[in-house]
């Protein structure tokens, strides 16, 4: 009874919208198509986004934060139907954006570009967020952009990373902020329902250990970090490694990793080329949320479930158009979806 | 009536004279300056075309805003900055504001002040400091017990010695990884709600380390070459230092007070001289110059034009013209400018908490005083307990808001009066009516059905009002619909009266009353109330008659219709809470009287008859401080008060 007082209109509300989501064939449909701007007619008429696209004449980039926006607003809706415990887990959900621009600006810093820029690009939710992106916006260096946080849950936890070597800063600038996001996932999750505990804690812990999985990788063969450093910056609460079997990965050479992982839950994802390895993990992700909405009952995972759906159906377009602009073959490849697996 | 008309004035002056017109301005303390820019934009801004003006409409072409000096935060954040440092608030003085300075030359002797400060404020901020860097050396204090010697640590030759704060999970990380860290990690205590660590490592591994340490978040403690030996003995240095130093910073704020005493003048002209400056500069903002003249757009209160035709006098070339608040353009919102007399004015504050009357609506400050102390007293009415809440409105007054406090000495006298009708004091019944012998008392427990018919008589009087300032509203800005068809129009009046009508004849079975007359005049209003919008649009000639779709209009109409029979209904229910808290009031007394019986003796009787009063006072009191706004705020004011205006605010200093 009390799980249906909690959800019962945030379940209506998600599986309204997931019942809107595009399918298979539309995706066909729009992969198929010649120009960008006749997939931006087709979203604009017969999918959902005709909801917020609508009367939205050119030019093209605006239709990129009209429709991220619309995700972001959907994300709030459900977040206004849950109150105590579950309002707190779904605004450390929107932590998450916070943490991502906050990548943004850094990477952008890096290759040295004006990060006033992006600053349009950035969706966050006004309702959760208190962080003044503008002022961000302005730093020229690590250090303002660190001394811009102050007053932010961001900025103490960053502050030594100040005393890193240049190349190795923004590794661990984004190991920090993940570290922060998912350890208030972790506290927020702790708080739900035994069932919805059980079953967003699963969720948390696989894309932990993906996450983790993909740092090691990646610290150990772009940045040089060293097997301690890898160690300790590893996210808590994984599912499949907790920190004994973490510490033995973190210490064995590359060609051993890749084999053990491969013969492991997540194999798939390193089956691939290097590159595609964040998607591969977006993929693996994809496939292990809509499996979790197809078998739940009346809980969180129904609304959590679609915020992933939406998210990757919103990326997803933007991939395909990117890749029509470019004149990318194989667009298929590219999708967090396997159209031949849908 | 306390809302007091407006008007808007428009001026053109000399551009020359613009600073000296507006300090002038400033200090009459009567008119709000709004953005020219709105006034021109919207095509309002006139002086009156006629050949003397014809320069200063000319200009307007080539018409600017101007923009805000920089420099005049600058030097105000220098004087605050100094003033901060020495401690010191200062205050305007309001014959400096008269007479002013050129803008560089305050600077100048703003600079000059501060800088005879600022090597006592470095001093201050530096010994602040001090005293700042050797407290956090406090973390020592846990370690007292160690036998350590701190200084052959760090001057170990081939290990270095870290110190520092570390999460206990964090460490637990490490230790799970010990074996492959090239470095002791001991816990050392917990300090200031953390968990203090101490790291020993090779030398040779210094840069390694220091990444490690800063992946597990290591806050690394710095030790100060100054205090060294054992924990003990480093403490002891500390504190000691720490006395020094705290001593030395006293004696540096004597230094100050004394150099404040003797500039404190000088500093006080400056202050208030660069917030008028500051002041003038925010005005100039809202003002359109053009090379010769400036044109500057404020609303005044309309029997004040005197006051500023005297000031405009004293300049040449002055261009001024009034408009009523009716004729600006209903882009530029008009401000309410609230006078009320000096009895009904504290009430202003609990008016203004649900909102601002409009400029066009009829201010219910008067009406809300007078229902308010009304209803306080009703339900809270004891001779000696609203003595009390007199008194302490009078002894607080320095204390809390003025107007509050002036709020608790009116509903205190309200309190009184009641209290004398109730034969209360402090809860005695039966003192009063001995010193005092009128000829008729009404004890609240002894009446207790004509207490609470007296509370919903006085409900329907409130009420009855109410609907007479909600039509007098409506009728003053033209709304037909509302003022004479809706619910709280005169259409809802009637029908109010009938429903009581009904009522009384049914509960008192008035002999040969035909309850057909009443009933026929109810349907009657509700026909009304259900085809209001299209009634008072076919009268007053407007198409089409309905705002919306015909069918979604009279679902609404009509499931409006049980919403008015259900206010009323409860309107009127609300109001027995008045008579319930009457009863209430006596109740507690009657507990506390018999808990002083169980207790007995003299000395039981007078703590339970404190302790009795004091809870009575404070819990009961707020309690009907919060009935009686909320009997206002939803049965009285939802009916004809809107609270959307903006205030009049004038500009000074």
């Amino acid at each position: 009874m009390n799980q249906v007082r909690t959800h019962a209109a945030a379940n209506a509300k998600a599986l309204a919208m997931f019942g809107k989501l595009l399918d298979k064939k539309a995706y066909q449909e729009i992969i198929d198509m010649e120009s960008v701007e006749e997939i931006f007619t087709y979203l604009k008429t017969r999918t959902h986004y005709s909801a917020v696209l609508a009367g939205v004449e050119k030019p093209i980039d605006s239709y990129e934060i009209i429709m991220k926006r619309y995700f972001l607003c959907a994300y709030e809706k459900l977040s206004h139907f849950y109150f105590d415990a579950y309002k707190d887990f779904f605004k450390s959900l929107f932590l998450r954006y916070e943490v991502e621009n906050l990548k943004l600006f850094a990477r952008a810093l890096f290759r040295q570009e004006d990060l006033t820029d992006i600053n349009e690009h950035l969706i966050f939710s006004k309702h959760a967020s208190s962080m003044d992106f503008l002022k961000i916006s302005k730093a020229r260096t690590m250090q303002e952009l660190i001394d811009a946080l102050e007053g932010t849950r961001y900025h103490k936890p960053l502050v030594p990373i100040l005393q890193e070597e240049s190349h190795r800063m923004l590794f661990h600038m984004e190991m920090i902020l993940d570290q922060l996001y998912f350890n208030r996932l972790f506290e927020t999750i702790s708080a739900l329902n035994r069932d919805d505990k059980a079953s967003m804690m699963e969720l948390l812990g696989m894309n932990i250990d993906v996450l983790n999985l993909q740092w090691i990788f990646r610290g150990r063969k772009y940045f040089e970090i060293s097997s301690e450093e890898l160690f300790h910056l590893t996210l808590s609460h994984g599912k499949k490694y907790p920190f004994k079997k973490l510490k033995a990965l973190c210490y064995m050479d590359m060609e051993e990793y890749r084999e053990l992982i491969l013969m492991d839950d997540y194999g798939e994802l390193f089956q691939e080329r290097e590159y595609m390895l964040e998607r591969a993990m977006e993929r693996y992700l994809f496939y292990k949320v809509k499996r979790l909405i197809q078998k739940a009952e009346i809980s969180i995972s129904a609304p959590v479930g679609l915020l992933f759906m939406f998210e990757y159906e919103v990326r997803d377009l933007f991939t395909i158009m990117e890749a029509k602009k470019y004149r990318f073959e194989n667009i298929e490849e590219l999708l967090i979806r396997d159209l031949r697996r849908e | 009536m306390a809302i007091k008309e407006l008007d808007m004035m428009n001026v053109v002056c000399q551009r020359k004279d613009l600073d000296e017109l507006i300090k002038e301005l400033i200090l009459i303390e009567k008119c709000e300056f709004i953005d020219t820019f709105l006034e021109i934009d919207e095509g309002e801004f006139n002086i009156g075309i006629s050949v003397d003006h014809a320069d200063e409409i000319l200009g307007m072409e080539d018409i600017e805003p101007i923009n805000e000096n920089k420099d005049i935060d600058e030097s105000m954040e220098e004087l605050n900055r100094i003033l901060e440092s020495i401690d010191y608030q200062p205050k305007i003085q309001r014959h400096e504001l008269i007479q002013r300075d050129v803008f560089l030359v305050l600077r100048e002797k703003i600079s000059k002040i501060c800088d005879e400060f600022i090597e006592l404020a470095e001093q201050i901020k530096e010994k602040t400091e001090k005293i700042e860097t050797i407290n956090d050396l406090f973390y020592f204090e846990p370690l007292e017990s160690y036998q350590l010697d701190f200084k052959e640590l760090v001057d170990l030759k081939h290990f270095t010695m870290r110190l520092g704060y570390l999460k206990r999970e964090r460490a637990n990380k490490m230790y799970l990884n010990y074996e492959n860290i090239k470095a002791i990690v001991l816990h050392m205590g917990a300090a200031q709600e953390q968990e203090l660590y101490l790291v020993l490592s090779p030398k040779s591994i210094d840069q390694e380390m220091d990444r490690i340490l800063r992946s597990i978040n290591f806050h690394e403690l710095t030790i100060s070459k100054e205090y060294l030996g054992t924990p003990k003995e480093i403490m002891r240095q500390v504190k000691a230092a720490k006395k020094t130093n705290e001593d030395q910073l006293v004696q540096l704020k004597e230094i100050s007070r004394k150099a404040i005493m003797e500039n404190r003048a000088t500093i006080d002209q400056l202050y208030s001289k660069i917030k008028m400056e500051k002041q003038m500069d925010l005005i100039r903002t809202k003002v359109a110059a053009t090379k010769n003249f400036a044109y500057f757009s404020a609303w005044i209160p309309k029997e004040e034009k005197p006051a500023f035709e005297k000031i405009f006098s004293k300049f040449i070339d002055v261009a001024i013209s009034y408009k009523s608040a009716d004729e600006v353009s209903p882009h530029i919102p008009i401000p309410t400018r609230l006078q009320n007399n000096r009895f009904f004015q504290p009430f202003e504050l609990l008016v203004n908490m649900y909102g601002i009357p409009s400029h066009n609506e009829i201010d219910p400050t008067v009406f809300f005083g007078v229902a308010y102390m009304f209803l306080f007293g009703a339900m809270f009415g004891d001779l000696g307990q609203g003595l009390m809440i007199v008194l302490g409105g009078m002894l607080l007054k320095r204390k809390i808001d003025k107007n509050f406090s002036s709020i608790l000495i009116r509903i205190g006298l309200g309190s009184m009066a009641f209290g004398i009708l109730y034969d209360s004091f402090f809860g005695y019944e039966g003192i009063i009516s001995k010193f005092l012998p009128l000829p008729f008392y009404l004890r609240p427990l002894d009446n207790i059905n004509l207490i609470l018919a007296l509370a919903v008589g006085a409900g329907i009087g409130l009420i009855t009002i109410s609907y007479g300032y909600s039509i007098v509203n409506k009728w003053k800005v033209g709304d037909l619909e509302e003022g004479l068809f809706g619910k709280n129009g005169i259409n809802g009046l009637v029908l109010f009266f009938m429903i009581l009508l009904l009522g009384a004849a049914m509960i008192l079975e008035f002999e040969n009353f035909p309850l057909v007359i009443p009933g026929s005049v109810i349907a009657l209003n509700v026909v009304i109330l259900v085809i209001k919008q299209p009634l008072a649009n076919r009268i007053q000639g407007i198409e089409p008659l309905y705002e919306e779709e015909k069918g979604a209009y009279f679902i609404e109409s009509g499931f409006n219709v049980f919403e008015v029979f259900l206010t009323l209904l409860s309107n009127l229910v609300s109001f027995v809470r008045v008579g319930a808290f009457a009863l209430n009031h006596v109740g507690l007394f009657i507990a506390f009287h018999t808990l002083a019986n169980m207790v007995g003796g003299i000395g039981g009787n007078i703590v339970m008859f404190i302790i009795g009063n004091l809870i009575i006072l404070g819990l009961e009191g707020l309690i009907v401080f919060i009935q009686g706004l909320r009997l206002f705020y939803y049965e009285l004011f939802s009916k004809y008060y809107s609270g959307e205006g903006i205030l009049f605010v004038p500009d000074k200093i």
